[in-house]
């Protein structure tokens, strides 16, 4: 071979394996694109799926996904993709600002990048006015407390004052005290819409709180302290002055007594104000009445006054012009609880008012186990016959596992003033069975007052000889989906083989819509060994958790969750009402290894 | 919503003009119907039992139910006594021991397919605990009044 031959075939071979490598293509280099871009911002946790296309890669290496700053820039599934094909980005925890890089894996030199801002849930920027909140819960003696009150921040993450009544039946034995909140205390808030909010008060009755945005007219709260562990929601006060007006569903619950109370009032609007019809049941006996000639005040400042109910006097504060919350301040009773208007609805209410697909949750008391008992289900009502079929998880505490109950076989009927009743057969929810029924607004939002898009629904209460309690019940949307942030609650009671006692779990996680959960809380936990009661705050511990669709009935699905690494998971079923809305209640068994009674909520962070 | 509510105040004179009468009313109330529940403690079927304290125990046995039982010794056998979450915990806790002669006062019953006692009183030598009231609902913390209270409907101004 000549040595000019012998250099061309080198050549041609240096030149196949090099084209080879980065695919020559003729006279065009190697070059990548970002086809599909992520978002400019994206919150914290958010997904966003993107493609990036190589071009002239005769190795068809196709493509390396990797960001900055490392570590705290997010994630890719996968981080290695093939030309053309979709990884799914997953933005961090935490606001950042990041440099997304898509790298031709066959030379890596060449790259394009992609800057995406990552927001915070929430700041305490949009924490500005004036706040109502509420939260009922179990002092550091096991002991019942509720507090109803009002606050104010400045948007700088300040406490510049408020108003609250509260009872505490342990630690400061039967106060009932109306107090001023005063400067000093504040509010934060992380990326993920988790943070604290400290209250000062002329009382002493200092609390710690930590919430979690839902977005910055509602949040969830939870008293997390040694002093107390509670569950409740903050929220914007739109309308300070607003009194209650018209028809009103209003529910009410006295764990010290042990009674539920509730009904329908109408108000004049100025003054006077009577209980149309209402129930009641105290340690499982029901009856019903109604009562006039009460009154009530115009609110003060902090959206404060004072009404009466069959003559036992209450403070409620104002959250917007038809939302109110109660609590008892005559020591008659110690109830507390919400009202609701009825708007151009009352008194115009019908069985048809009630059609159609709804999901509820309850908890209360029972008549043995635990002494406790939570339940969540789904129901169809159909108006014409005034039956209702679906299904529903009762936990009694009572050892026996919880099994999705038919609903079938049940009734329902509705005054027109809006009070109704719920009559379950009984059978398959562990005798479980009679609801009162309090309707509200059409347009109103029971658990986020500010929110336009509640689709109204009722108040409700455990009327039956074995339990009492209450609940909400709410509209199901057709086609919810469950991806993305959410804030998370459980008020729940629990017993291991050594202890027992109350806990809130209070968090934030990312559900990946398809089957995982992953987030963090903070768990307060009263718990006793039989001997001494130990209050334990745990902040920040890890929240994950898997959950299934239930291919029977569709808006159910199971879940376990695993809260601050546990060795057991709690056994959850939870049902959605909507893409920003679900309830779930514990259905742990000591079949499960563990026992908790529980409700909780998940409410999209928006 | 917004601009709804906001027409409120301009229509809440008429509103409960028009409405505070038919809901004070309500002439045509529908007929609510109710299933009837048998209480699951039944009061008239209380017996005392007298027996010996084998064993007090938080932990519950698979299908049982929740919370505190006492296993106790009695002439008619062993009974599994419940008597739930808070008799062993916080500051109304009773101290019982093995061996300790109690007398409790409950409903036998059969809950699960076992044979379970539902414990409404404990009494020793020197103390009597109350941990269920008449209709067997157990005592929590803090619990403040007793099943005999008034009702609410005619509570007010009785204190």
């Amino acid at each position: 071979m000549k040595r000019d031959t012998l250099l061309a075939g080198l050549a041609l071979a240096v030149a196949v394996v090099f084209c080879g490598c980065d695919g020559c293509g003729g006279s065009s280099p190697l070059s990548i694109a970002i086809t599909t871009a992520p978002p400019a911002s994206m919150e914290v946790n958010q997904t966003a799926n993107m493609t990036a296309t190589v071009s002239n890669d005769g190795a068809n290496g196709g493509v390396d996904w990797s960001c900055t700053p490392v570590g705290t820039c997010g994630t890719f599934t996968p981080a290695h993709t093939a030309s053309g094909a979709a990884t799914q980005y997953q933005a961090p925890p935490a606001s950042a600002n990041v440099v997304i890089t898509a790298a031709s894996t066959t030379k890596p030199a060449v790259n394009k990048t992609a800057n995406v801002t990552i927001n915070p849930v929430g700041t305490a920027a949009n924490l500005n006015g004036t706040y109502t909140f509420f939260a009922n819960g179990w002092d550091n003696l096991e002991a019942p407390i509720s507090v109803v009150g009002s606050v104010v921040l400045d948007g700088a993450g300040h406490v510049t004052g408020g108003e609250q009544d509260w009872f505490d039946l342990g630690t400061f034995d039967n106060i009932v005290t109306t107090d001023a909140i005063t400067l000093g205390g504040t509010v934060t808030v992380g990326s993920d819409g988790r943070g604290t909010l400290s209250l000062n008060t002329t009382s002493g009755l200092n609390e710690s709180f930590s919430i979690t945005l839902v977005n910055s007219k509602h949040l969830l709260i939870t008293q997390f302290d040694g002093n107390a562990t509670s569950s409740g929601s903050l929220d914007l006060q739109t309308a300070p002055t607003s009194v209650p007006t018209g028809g009103l569903a209003m529910t009410t619950v006295d764990t010290a007594e042990g009674l539920v109370f509730g009904g329908i009032e109408s108000s004049d609007g100025s003054s006077g104000i009577a209980l149309v019809e209402g129930d009641e049941d105290f340690q499982g006996g029901v009856d019903s009445g109604s009562c006039g000639g009460d009154t009530f005040t115009a609110p003060d400042s902090h959206g404060r006054g004072e009404v009466t109910i069959c003559g036992n006097l209450f403070s409620y504060y104002v959250v917007g012009p038809e939302v109110f919350r109660l609590v008892e301040t005559d020591a008659n009773f110690f109830l507390a609880g919400s009202m609701y208007g009825q708007g151009t609805a009352a008194g115009g209410f019908s069985a048809a008012s009630l059609a159609g697909n709804f999901i509820f949750g309850e908890s209360g008391e029972e008549f043995g186990g635990t002494g406790l008992f939570a339940a969540a289900g789904q129901f169809t009502a159909t108006s014409g016959t005034g039956t209702l079929t679906g299904v529903a998880d009762i936990n009694e505490g009572d050892g026996a596992p919880v099994l999705a109950g038919d609903l079938t076989g049940s009734t329902y009927a509705l005054d027109a003033n809006g009070r109704g009743a719920i009559a379950l057969p009984g059978t398959t929810t562990d005798t479980i069975a009679n609801f009162g029924v309090y309707m509200v607004d059409p347009t109103l939002d029971i658990v986020d007052p500010n929110s336009a898009s509640g689709g109204g629904g009722a108040l409700m209460l455990d009327l039956d000889s074995n339990n009492f309690g209450a609940g909400i019940i709410v509209p199901k949307s057709a086609s919810p989906t469950f991806s993305g942030n959410y804030a998370l609650n459980q008020d729940a009671f629990f017993v291991t083989d050594t202890t027992s006692g109350f806990y809130d779990l209070i968090g934030q996680v990312f559900s990946d819509g398809t089957s995982t959960l992953t987030g963090k809380g903070d768990l307060n936990t009263l718990s006793s060994d039989g001997v001494v009661i130990t209050t334990t705050q745990n902040a920040n511990v890890t929240v994950t958790g898997t959950y299934a669709a239930d291919g029977t009935h569709a808006g159910r699905a199971t879940a376990q969750l695993t809260v601050n690494g546990a060795a057991l998971p709690n056994q959850i079923t939870a049902y959605q009402a909507s893409s920003a809305l679900l309830l779930h209640v514990d259905v742990d068994s000591p079949d499960d290894g563990i026992g908790t009674v529980g409700l909780g909520v998940l409410e999209k962070q928006q | 919503m917004r601009k709804m509510l906001g027409g409120v105040c301009l229509l809440t004179l008429l509103t409960i003009s028009l409405l505070a009468a038919p809901l004070h009313a309500d002439n045509n109330p529908v007929a609510f119907k109710r299933t009837v529940i048998a209480p699951r403690y039944d009061a008239t079927k209380e017996i005392t039992l007298n027996g010996t304290v084998q064993s007090p125990s938080t932990k519950s046995a698979p299908g049982a139910l929740l919370g505190g039982h006492l296993m106790v010794t009695t002439l008619q056998g062993t009974v599994d006594a419940h008597v739930g979450p808070f008799a062993f915990s916080g500051p109304r806790a009773t101290p019982l021991a093995s061996g300790q002669a109690v007398k409790l006062v409950g409903v036998m019953t059969n809950i699960n397919g076992k044979n379970v006692f539902l414990t409404r009183q404990i009494q020793t030598a020197n103390s009597t605990i109350t941990v269920r009231n008449e209709r067997g609902f157990l005592i929590i913390p803090g619990r403040k009044g007793n099943s005999d209270r008034v009702s609410f409907f005619s509570a007010g101004g009785a204190r």
